[in-house]
């Protein structure tokens, strides 16, 4: 097997370096996402159902190929060309006719041709997630990073994390729901998060613990 | 499907369901609190019936309910139930709405106290947490809903 050796790559049309090899191993260069390009180009957008046609509120930083994010636009839908501000949208499905906003509404513009970089998303995910029923015999339906839940009483766990977290000042929420009545409250079960374990509680409108069928928890940080 | 169970601070039972991310060891050494003594079980030495959860304690093979926690739990349940029939005959009386018989409302409370009165005996005498929830009246209700 050979080995390119190179210290940048660049297309031949592009004024600067597409992506910079860097001695470490690792990679650089305008390919890798920035920060502002993960939040991605807010303006407004007009347009009406069934219609390619998105008039926005400004074309800065909006170009082709750059993927459209907004209340009644399909996923995946791509902007094909701009014109001033008058946006032709691509249908991401031919089968999918609810293409159009409802009036004038936000939309969101991100790159469709960057590298995304740990370093830049890093205190955008979610650090652990899990559903589980906490009614009759209690089961865990998904998770991710969490090694168990810990049923503790009626209406009462502790969300255990595979991998701790770097401290304890994560984002927590917690929903849940019951099929005879509306828990009034799902929160931080009277103990404060640490990063290894969240304790949680589930109450009636009366602030009694209660089981209910679904609990869902996600840790940001 | 295996399950760690221990007595927890209260003097209960915390159960740990793992998701299957490490093995039931794993989970038992970082899950459980320091120090604690726990057991590995199958999940059908747990009840499925949560309806008096808070009246677990670990038996010798698996868990169990302590009786007596049922009752006082029982009795909770009932003094909350006879609340809240009490609740629109206390209206009347207590506000003296015109045109709403107060002696009226005052029969029916008693009514409700005797009522009741019977069920709180028939708590105290119950065998079994399923004859306390006959006697509540709650006997298809499986989940937990007490404090």
């Amino acid at each position: 097997m050979s080995t390119l050796s190179a210290t940048n790559l660049k297309n031949a049309s592009s004024a600067s370096n597409n992506i910079v090899l860097n001695s470490d191993g690792t990679v650089g260069g305008a390919a890798l996402a920035s920060a502002t390009e993960m939040f991605g180009t807010r303006t407004t957008g007009t347009n009406t159902a069934g219609s390619t046609t998105l008039t926005v509120g400004s074309a800065t930083g909006i170009s082709a190929g750059m993927f459209i994010v907004g209340e009644g636009i399909v996923p995946g839908t791509t902007v094909s060309t701009i014109v001033g501000t008058t946006v032709t949208m691509s249908q991401a499905s031919a089968a999918s006719p609810n293409l159009g906003l409802t009036g004038t509404e936000p939309v969101i513009f991100y790159a469709n041709n960057k590298l995304v970089s740990p370093g830049v998303i890093g205190s955008m995910l979610c650090r652990a997630w899990v559903n589980f029923k906490g009614t009759s015999t209690v089961a865990i339906r998904a998770s991710y990073n969490v090694s168990s839940i810990t049923d503790n009483g009626a209406g009462d766990y502790t969300v255990n994390f595979t991998t701790a977290m770097a401290d304890a000042n994560y984002g927590i929420d917690v929903s849940a729901s019951n099929s005879q009545s509306f828990i009034n409250d799902a929160d931080f079960g009277g103990a404060d998060p640490t990063t290894s374990a969240v304790r949680i509680g589930t109450r009636t409108s009366a602030a009694t613990f209660q089981d209910t069928p679904y609990v869902c928890v996600a840790i940001f940080r | 499907m295996k399950r760690i169970i221990y007595q927890n601070e209260s003097g209960g039972v915390s159960v740990i369901h793992p998701t299957g991310e490490l093995s039931i060891e794993e989970v038992a050494a970082k899950d459980v609190p320091e120090g604690v003594a726990y057991e590995i079980v199958e999940d059908d030495a747990i009840p499925a019936d949560r309806f008096f959860r808070n009246a677990w304690v670990m038996g010798d093979c698996c868990v169990e309910h302590d009786l007596d926690k049922c009752k006082a739990l029982g009795h909770d349940i009932r003094r909350q139930q006879r609340a809240e029939e009490f609740a629109p005959h206390d209206e009347v009386i207590m506000k003296q709405i015109p045109g709403k018989d107060a002696a009226a409302a005052e029969e029916a409370r008693q009514e409700i106290r005797d009522k009741y009165a019977a069920i709180q005996d028939e708590i105290d005498a119950a065998a079994s947490p399923d004859e306390i929830k006959v006697a509540l009246g709650v006997a298809e209700v499986s989940d937990g809903g007490q404090e």
